[in-house]
């Protein structure tokens, strides 16, 4: 694994009206690391998420993905996507929404390697809504993947799964990484940043508070210990 | 693959999926394609001998408003309340996170409207013929069509402005509150004609009655006034509805991409 | 910001649009009566509607239902054994002097006209625009027709603007345009089939001119009278044909290529029959309902003939079979009389028209569309030619049924122009304007060549008929005393024509040829002195088209002469004008003090 950078934030700020989502955060994602984002609801994650995706622009501080700002649509087409509120079409099928997606992308993977990588191939012809949830997510990790890219930004992937998806899930994730191509994930599982992550971002109100490897964050206890201690620390700094 | 024949292939699978989308969904299919037939049905054949009598001229007559209101329904649903559905569900926003361009979702919903406008337009002149005794040359229909297509461009416009300013749950109430009094008032239900003066008056702000009066002209109906201005008026009214889609466009991504 | 204020822009630009298309409603002046025809049988133009029910006013039709009452404070006309018909349209018409005005009476609501001089045209047009025309048709004209030095259309003594080869053709179509022409009708026709010889436009040029006034948006329509001379104007591109011909040499082709273009064509079957020497124009003239409104004028026109070196017999039979093909390929047959030429009379021929067109084949609903929607549609004349919403008001109401019965077009029972009921004047009580001169006095041309009647004097000549003689007006000094001024005629009288005349002539209405009365003063006297023999001519309505003459002395002082009705043989009821004209040769007189005396 090098070290080079594949997307950055860089002392990025952001605020939306009176609330500031995110303080002064940087962030660096480093070619072929999954990455965790990793905090409770309402600590930044997606704002980082949608800097990051160009959906949405900084305070202050600069965003780089790939080398460019991801508000330009050229800087976006090795970028995967997965976004929490996302629903697609109920009235198209798997493959029609995979074939979609694949086109807005300049080498995208074959439609049957997609399938294999999300496990779709039984559910090919389905509608969206005769899908479960567990399917569903599948599919909108089907549309982040298929374009074959470097970057791919999980917001919140298992989210609403139960415990047997969400570890099929990440099966998935796994089979995923295989391409080579860099992860951020954001979750307020520890245990999934625990068993996905390579290194770990602690952010809680819009700050990164601790990173690092998963190891290194534990310390000599669980994850929770530490996240707890970790979030707790930062209360009272802040009281 | 070049990038001009990528990004053909784009725009032409977008519009594909946009209008398959569509055509799958019968809360969609049913009033936009099946309301203006019915209506013109009930109206211009069943009540043909009635109102504006002589059969044949009614029902001529009302192919051209009926046509017109279709098209302006099917211009407002699949820009208004398809793309209000859309940013509610977090699609937009996923497809913008994507290096899909903008351009090519508009063109797709383009394309949906102007093939669902035609699909109306045609069962309507079939209608016309068929039941209606109506007896237009070619080059009428003709012309009557292409005026049907180009005509749906204010209005696609104006559905694009609601689309991106109201909520999804919104939408759909937002959209018919504007269509169904506006269509009423132009004179495209019941001939503008027959309406009091109070009505008249009020329609000439509207741009269904222009969309409806240059419909009608193009077939030789009699209109109220010079089928050049009502054109003119059209264009202002596309002119008016550009600049309101551009505003509400930026004002959502003010919003929601901060 | 910069781009905010693009949007302002850009949406203020809409505004102003929007605004400015905004028609304001045409203010709808008091728009009379409301006027309600119920239980009719309608024909709409293009179906029949038995029970109908037909509201208008001023502004147009209002509306029409199927069995239903009429609405409440409208004057409902009772319609029950009757048709409702739209104005008629005579589509091929030469309209001058009160053309329009008999034309309406007899139901003809709009007529077509293929040659008249512009400015008869522009004074009409300009009458229309205001809405000032409810007691006559509707003119729609080509003003000048197209034709070249020596052509047919030069022959009526009106000096016409011709085409000569190498003229610019789109700047004479311009300029017929500048003249205020609403179409453009060419003549390409050689004589021969009236056994007359006329120079004529050459098939290239009448292409060129065709192009030029289609290039403008305007209707090209060509007069011909052979099949031969029709093949050339199809392909050169016309858009009506306004004379069937006359020969049965046409092939299939023609006709195919007719159709195939859609090309619309005016038989003109009444004209047709006058020139094939037949006098069944005149039936219509006897007609038990039309008779009483026939004037002598009308009759005249009726029982006129062309000349028998010009006939050609069997053209009305080929003009027949000619209608019988062009309906079986559907092309549209328009009805027009060609009035007022020999054999016709402006309004009462197109019921002779129609007449014949159903004796060619057509059913009478076809028959009533020639003279209704067809030609308003040939026309664009989007405003008339069917009875539905928004539509002009000109109606004709008639008993019978129309629908299976041609003829019942002839019982007129009421016809409205504009939504007005038109006062159908019985010919024997058109009574002329009652009219009062000071002292009786006519003219002293002390000022100028102002008539008490309204009018001025002016030149006339033979040269309307063809002829070729001449005369020219001045005013000089001198007279019969007290008066210091007279009016000077010179010209010279040529000779070839049958009856040639030229001089001076007073009309004494400013409605060319309208009769005024001017009882119960018998006598014309006037100032006269003259080297040579002169002749006075009289014209009066009860005389027809030909004027009394007197032949009066040469004078070579001043004289005062009188003459007197009665030895005229007029009694001063239907005065339409007085004329002195040479005799033979050059001539020269001075004319002063006109008067009217008991």
């Amino acid at each position: 694994m090098n070290n080079e950078v594949v997307a950055q934030l860089q002392d990025v700020t952001k605020t939306y009206g009176p609330t500031t989502a995110l303080d002064a955060v940087t962030l660096d994602l480093r070619r072929g690391e999954l990455l965790a984002l990793l905090g409770p609801n309402g600590a930044g994650k997606t704002s980082a998420v949608r800097l990051l995706l160009g959906l949405a622009s900084p305070t202050a501080g600069r965003v780089s993905v790939l080398g460019g700002d991801p508000r330009e649509e050229a800087f976006r087409t090795r970028t995967g996507v997965m976004l929490q509120t996302s629903a697609v079409p109920d009235t198209l099928r798997v493959s029609e929404h995979i074939t979609l997606f694949s086109s807005y992308y300049e080498n995208p993977l074959p439609l049957a390697e997609v399938l294999r990588i999300a496990r779709l191939e039984a559910l090919k012809t389905r509608l969206f809504r005769q899908l479960s949830g567990g399917e569903k997510q599948r599919v909108l990790f089907a549309l982040a993947i298929c374009g074959n890219p470097d970057l791919l930004v999980l917001d919140e992937p298992t989210v609403g799964l139960d415990v047997a998806a969400r570890r099929a899930f990440w099966g998935e994730i796994a089979r995923m990484r295989q391409t080579g191509c860099t992860i951020l994930l954001t979750t307020h599982y520890l245990a999934e940043a625990d068993a996905l992550a390579d290194r770990i971002a602690v952010i809680d109100r819009g700050r990164v508070i601790a990173e690092g490897s998963p190891s290194l964050i534990k310390g000599h206890g669980t994850l929770e210990d530490a996240f707890l201690a970790l979030t707790q620390h930062e209360e009272e700094c802040v009281a | 693959m070049n990038t001009f024949q990528r990004r053909s292939r784009l725009v032409w699978t977008e519009s594909r999926y946009e209008i398959l989308k569509h055509l799958r969904t019968p809360a969609f299919i049913v009033p936009t394609l099946t309301f203006p037939v019915l209506f013109y049905l009930f109206f211009g054949v069943a009540m043909g001998g009635r109102g504006m009598g002589s059969g044949a001229t009614m029902s001529v007559y009302l192919i051209a408003t009926y046509g017109a209101f279709g098209v302006i329904g099917t211009a407002l649903s699949s820009f208004g309340v398809s793309l209000a559905l859309e940013r509610g569900q977090g699609l937009l926003q996923l497809k913008q996170a994507t290096p899909m361009p903008l351009y090519a979702y508009i063109f797709a919903k383009l394309a949906s409207a102007t093939l669902f406008s035609s699909i109306v337009t045609i069962a309507l002149f079939v209608m016309g013929t068929a039941f209606g005794g109506a007896q237009l040359d070619v080059s009428q229909f003709a012309m009557l069509f292409a005026t049907l297509v180009v005509g749906t461009i204010p209005f696609a416009l104006l559905g694009l402005t609601v689309g991106y300013v109201v909520s999804a749950e919104a939408a759909v109430a937002v959209i018919n509150v504007l269509y169904l009094p506006m269509g009423f008032l132009s004179g495209l239900w019941v001939p503008i004609d027959f309406m009091p003066a109070m009505v008249k008056q009020i329609a000439t702000f509207l741009p269904a009655f222009h969309f409806g009066q240059l419909a009608l002209s193009v077939i030789d109906m009699p209109i109220r006034g010079h089928a050049a201005l009502h054109a003119v008026a059209l264009i202002g009214f596309s002119l008016i509805f550009l600049a309101t889609a551009i505003a509400a466009y930026r004002f959502d991504r003010r919003k929601n991409y901060a | 910001m910069h781009n905010t204020s693009w949007l302002v822009v850009l949406a203020v630009s809409g505004i102003g649009l929007v605004y400015a298309a905004r028609q304001p409603e045409p203010a709808k002046p008091a728009a009379g009566t409301t006027t309600a025809i119920h239980n009719v049988r309608l024909i709409d133009g293009t179906t029949v509607t038995a029970n109908a029910t037909v509201v208008f006013d001023e502004s147009g039709i209002v509306s029409q239902c199927v069995d239903c009452p009429a609405p409440a404070g409208a004057r409902v006309i009772d319609g029950t054994g009757r048709t409702l018909l739209p104005g008629l349209i005579d589509a091929h018409t030469h309209s001058i002097g009160d053309s329009l005005e008999r034309a309406l009476v007899f139901g003809v609501t709009t007529e077509i006209d293929m040659f008249t001089a512009p400015s008869f045209a522009a004074d009409r047009r300009a009458e229309q625009k205001r809405g000032d025309a409810f007691n006559r048709a509707d003119l729609f004209s080509a003003g000048y027709l197209v034709t070249v030095a020596g052509g047919h259309g030069t022959e009526y003594g009106m000096p016409v603007p011709t085409f000569a080869k190498g003229m610019d053709a789109q700047q004479f179509i311009d300029d017929r345009l500048a003249e205020g022409s609403d179409f453009i009708k060419l003549v390409y026709d050689d004589g021969a089939a009236f056994r007359l010889s006329f120079k004529s436009l050459d098939a290239t040029d009448l292409a060129a001119l065709i192009a030029a006034a289609k290039k403008r948006g305007k209707l090209a329509v060509v007069h011909v009278s052979t099949s031969k001379d029709a093949r050339v104007a199809v392909a050169a591109g016309a858009d009506g044909l306004v004379h069937t011909w006359g020969d049965d040499a046409a092939d299939d082709a023609l006709f195919a290529d007719i159709a195939r273009r859609g090309v619309f064509v005016v038989p003109t079957l009444t004209v047709l029959g006058s020139i094939a020497g037949g006098r069944e124009s005149l039936s219509v003239a006897t007609h038990r309902t039309l008779a009483p409104f026939v004037t002598a004028n009308d009759r005249a026109g009726l029982t006129a003939q062309f000349p028998a070196s010009s006939h050609q017999t069997s053209a009305l039979t080929n003009a027949r079979n000619n209608v019988r093909r062009l309906r079986a390929l559907q092309v549209a047959v328009l009805a027009g009389t060609d009035a007022p030429n020999p054999g016709t009379a402006h309004g009462i021929s197109i019921h002779r028209e129609i007449e014949l067109l159903v004796e060619s084949g057509l059913t009478p609903v076809e028959a009533l569309q020639a003279a209704t929607s067809v030609p308003a549609r040939a026309f664009g004349l989007r405003d008339r030619g069917r009875i539905a919403p928004g539509y002009r008001a000109d109606l004709l109401l008639v008993s019978g049924d129309a629908a299976s019965d041609i003829t019942a077009t002839r019982n007129i029972v009421t016809v409205w122009k504009g939504g007005r009921e038109v006062t159908r004047t019985v010919a024997a009580n058109i009574t002329a304007a009652a009219v009062t001169l000071t002292d009786g006095l006519v003219s002293d041309f002390e000022m100028d060549l102002r008539s008490g009647f309204g009018t001025e004097w002016i030149t006339s000549t033979d040269q309307m008929m063809g002829g070729k003689s001449t005369a020219r007006m001045s005013l000089v000094s001198g007279g019969t005393a007290p008066s210091t001024r007279a009016l000077q005629v010179d010209g010279e009288i040529a000779i070839g024509q049958m009856y040639p005349w030229a001089g001076a002539m007073v009309l004494t209405s400013r409605t060319p040829m309208a009769p005024i009365d001017v009882r119960p003063l018998r006598q014309l006297s006037f100032g006269l002195r003259s080297d040579g023999p002169l002749r006075l001519m009289v014209f009066a309505t009860s005389r027809g088209q030909i004027p009394v003459s007197k032949d009066l002395p040469p004078a070579k002082d001043w004289t005062v002469m009188t003459v007197t009705f009665a030895e005229l043989g007029v009694d001063g009821s239907d005065l339409q004008g007085f004329l002195i004209s040479g005799v033979a040769g050059t001539f020269s007189y001075q004319l002063d003090d006109v008067r009217l005396r008991p």
